[in-house]
């Protein structure tokens, strides 16, 4: 089972629609996936029209293997199900840092679902938290989407100087750029070279489209109403070049 | 998943309506399904224990695995029908089903016309709670007619969701007095088939009871042989996948090893025209059997070579695909010929008629038991006498004798295993297949590099060896001949293995023991 989190510490950078667009298109390929949907915003679990609520909360979710299995809902889409949102997910830091080993806790969960699943997308909250230092630690790669401006580039820099962390030393960290309006100069001077900052950028960029925001009013994945469309074809060209990276 | 058969007396339109009326269902657009169960012709999903649904719709093809017992199905979505595995195009599959098809092509085995009705239970939001689908098959059979089956109703729960099924079903049972299909719509399609599921195995394991008499049991033996040559036929006439020929010639391999081993069981007058005519199986079988070994092997030669060089090759597989169809053509004449006939139907009718009760012939009465011990015996003491004489400096000819001494002895244990207990003759047959596979391979580099030296030749006269093709095989053929160096040193080892005092003392007391023990 791989674990691949979709990480920024910026808000509104599309972790949620590549999370679930991504996983989507890994399902289609014969995978059995999961999403876990840890922001208690619950964006992803909206997309797949699940209402985000875990019985119990996120207190009985750590607690033992059945209580995740009870919480897990199956989406309309083949191989997909989802781990929804819970607005209890606010306290998750809370629980993690009361408890003796917090990054155990949140293996310990995945663990139980290895036999289950074959990929996890983690659609993670953004913040620098006991959240995302668990995140790190039970995941293989770090997909980070990031807006080509200054602003966006620096919390990407803020990401990696944390990876002098011997955790994030083992993870792969995958950025790319999102929300990209080629019209905007600077967008495409960043896009066409991408400042040296000691990790490679994924080639494919998922462009600024109506067609992607159109997911709101649509809550389902992208290729699943537009899968001609160019922005679905920079999903699926993102999700090719990730195998190529992870060698999956 | 709660699965329901409709009676005749319930029409589909008043259930449907029945359950609109009770639950919140969107009715999808119907659909026409062809569904394929599909598996190697020797089962080996079924053995696994997966069974392979493929279901056709207009533009696709919908996999899916199903655990014969709990477990989860895997589904994919195809745009075209897979043959083999690697036409599977999800890592994940292929590593699933790694080992478990080998080299076998998916057949169908059942094929059934489905009309689909969807009734989704769905919430405000639109999400899909269950998944009704009534499902009206007919069966299509081997004549082309197609037969009805019972209307199914399935209920598909979606994880974590469960109880709107459970209310749907509950519904049903109550209002319709629906019964539960207890089966899968495989297992009565494959019973109204006559289909045996799981029915082939190219393993031989003939039921010998040990006082039959000789002439009885080799005819059944042969018979079973003979069966197992017929089953395979039509798969090597359509060349659905190369195992078909390799199972045939296998069969045929027995048969004359049964021939030529043990004598003086059948009157010899009868035996000649048989030995004579699987001998000419053997021989027309052999070239399309060869063009599928290269075939099998070009991907280990290709990688072989250097990056670089490897493209080079390509000419040698498109020769190699091209001399294999011609051979197979004249393959199919072959099996379709009178004479290939004539030979079958003789052999059956001779197989099928009884053995005399009293006979001349010295062995044909004796205990099968007796000529298992009597030829395993002699047929061990022959390997190890010319096995022992083999030295690092005598000539390839021995090596090449010896693994047909071998493989002689190989069959005869095969044949008869049945007679000894398992834990004792299976170790013997593992040790031995160790030391024929070091004998086969250094047999097999011997005739690969003479064939490629002779394919070199025929495709400078065909026009089709350029230089870098040309190149490519010569380095192909230098790193097999520093193979059987390798080959040959590694036969010391194994043989030593197979001739340690244990193994010998084994089979000194399966068979030498038992035969004087028999004889007293």
């Amino acid at each position: 089972m791989k674990v691949l989190a979709c990480y920024n510490i910026k808000g509104g950078v599309g972790k949620t629609t590549t999370s679930v667009n991504l996983s989507y298109i890994c399902a289609n390929e014969g995978a059995r996936v999961l999403v876990w949907d840890l922001d208690p915003q619950g964006a992803a679990s909206f997309y797949f029209r699940i209402k985000p609520k875990v019985k119990g909360g996120v207190e009985k979710l750590f607690e033992k293997k059945s209580e995740v299995d009870e919480a897990i809902k199956g989406t309309d889409y083949l191989n997909i199900d989802l781990l929804p949102a819970d607005f209890s997910y606010r306290n998750m830091d809370i629980l993690l840092e009361s408890s003796d080993k917090p990054r155990s806790r949140f293996r310990k969960i995945l663990s139980a679902l290895e036999d289950e699943y074959d990929y996890v997308f983690l659609d993670c909250p953004p913040s620098f938290s006991m959240v995302s230092e668990s995140v790190f630690f039970v995941s293989d790669a770090l997909l980070i989407p990031t807006i080509p401006t200054t602003l966006s580039l620096r919390t990407l820099e803020q990401v990696l100087k944390y990876s002098d962390d011997k955790i994030l030393k083992k993870l792969t960290i995958l950025p790319f750029f999102s929300m990209v309006d080629k019209r905007k100069n600077m967008h495409r001077l960043i896009c066409e070279k991408p400042p040296k900052m000691g990790v490679k950028f994924l080639k494919p960029f998922i462009p600024y489209a109506s067609d992607v925001e159109r997911m709101g009013v649509e809550r389902r994945p992208i290729l699943s109403y537009a899968g001609h469309s160019k922005s679905a074809k920079c999903y699926l060209d993102l999700w090719q070049e990730i195998k190529e990276r992870l060698d999956l | 998943m709660n699965e329901f058969l409709l009676p005749t007396s319930i029409s589909k339109t008043a259930l449907k309506e029945a359950l609109v009326t009770q639950f919140s269902l969107h009715e999808d657009a119907p659909r026409t399904i062809q569904r394929n169960y599909r598996d190697t012709f020797d089962w080996r999903l079924y053995k696994k224990g997966f069974l392979f649904q493929v279901d056709k719709h207009s533009h696709s093809y919908e996999l899916t695995l199903i655990p014969l017992e709990s477990g989860r199905r895997r589904v994919l979505i195809m745009q075209s029908q897979p043959a083999y595995m690697e036409d599977i195009p999800s890592k994940i599959w292929q590593q699933q089903l790694q080992g478990v098809l080998g080299i076998r092509a998916l057949m169908s085995h059942i094929t059934i016309s489905l009309r689909q009705n969807t009734l989704r239970y769905v919430d405000k939001d639109g999400k899909t709670l269950s998944r009704i689908y009534i499902e009206e098959a007919r069966l299509r059979r081997p004549d082309g007619r197609l037969r009805t089956l019972e209307t199914r109703i399935r209920i598909v729960p979606i994880t974590g969701y469960g109880k709107f099924s459970e209310q749907i079903s509950k519904f049903l049972k109550k209002e319709f007095k629906l019964k539960a299909a207890k089966q899968v719509p495989f297992y009565p399609s494959a019973k109204a088939l006559g289909l045996s599921v799981n029915n082939y195995s190219s393993q031989l394991s003939h039921p010998f009871l040990a006082k039959d008499r000789t002439d009885r049991a080799l005819k059944a033996l042969l018979l079973t042989l003979l069966d197992t040559m017929e089953v395979n036929e039509q798969g090597t006439v359509e060349d659905i996948d190369s195992e078909f020929l390799h199972d045939l010639r296998v069969s045929v391999r027995r048969t004359r090893s049964v021939l030529s081993q043990i004598k003086h069981i059948f009157p010899q007058r009868n035996l000649q025209r048989f030995e004579g005519g699987f001998s000419w199986v053997g021989q027309i079988t052999g070239p399309t059997r060869d063009m599928h070994v290269y075939l099998l092997k070009f991907d280990d030669y290709q990688s072989a070579l250097p990056k670089k060089m490897q493209p080079h090759l390509l000419p040698l597989k498109e020769f190699l695909i091209r001399h294999q169809k011609l051979e197979h053509e004249t393959l199919v004449a072959a099996i379709k010929s009178k004479r290939y006939q004539v030979l079958k139907q003789g052999w059956r009718t001779f197989l099928t008629s009884p053995c005399p009760e009293k006979t001349s012939l010295a062995n044909a009465t004796k205990p099968i038991s007796e000529t298992a011990n009597t030829h395993i015996w002699q047929a061990y003491s022959k390997l190890m006498k010319r096995g022992s004489a083999i030295t690092a400096t005598c000539p390839d000819e021995k090596l090449h004798k010896l693994r047909i001494v071998a493989k002689k002895l190989r069959y005869l244990l095969e044949f008869f295993q049945n007679l000894y207990p398992k834990s004792r003759i299976k170790p013997l047959i593992s040790a031995l297949k160790k030391l024929q596979d070091v004998l086969g391979d250094f047999q097999d580099l011997s005739v690969q590099i003479d064939a490629l030296k002779d394919f070199e030749i025929q495709m400078k006269e065909e026009g089709s060896l350029n230089p870098d093709t040309e190149a490519a095989i010569e380095l192909l053929v230098q790193q097999l001949q520093s193979h059987i160096k390798e080959q040959r040193k590694l036969f010391e080892t194994r043989f030593a293995e197979f001739s340690d005092k244990n193994m010998r003392s084994e089979f000194k007391f399966l068979f030498k023991k038992n035969l004087l023990n028999l004889k007293q």
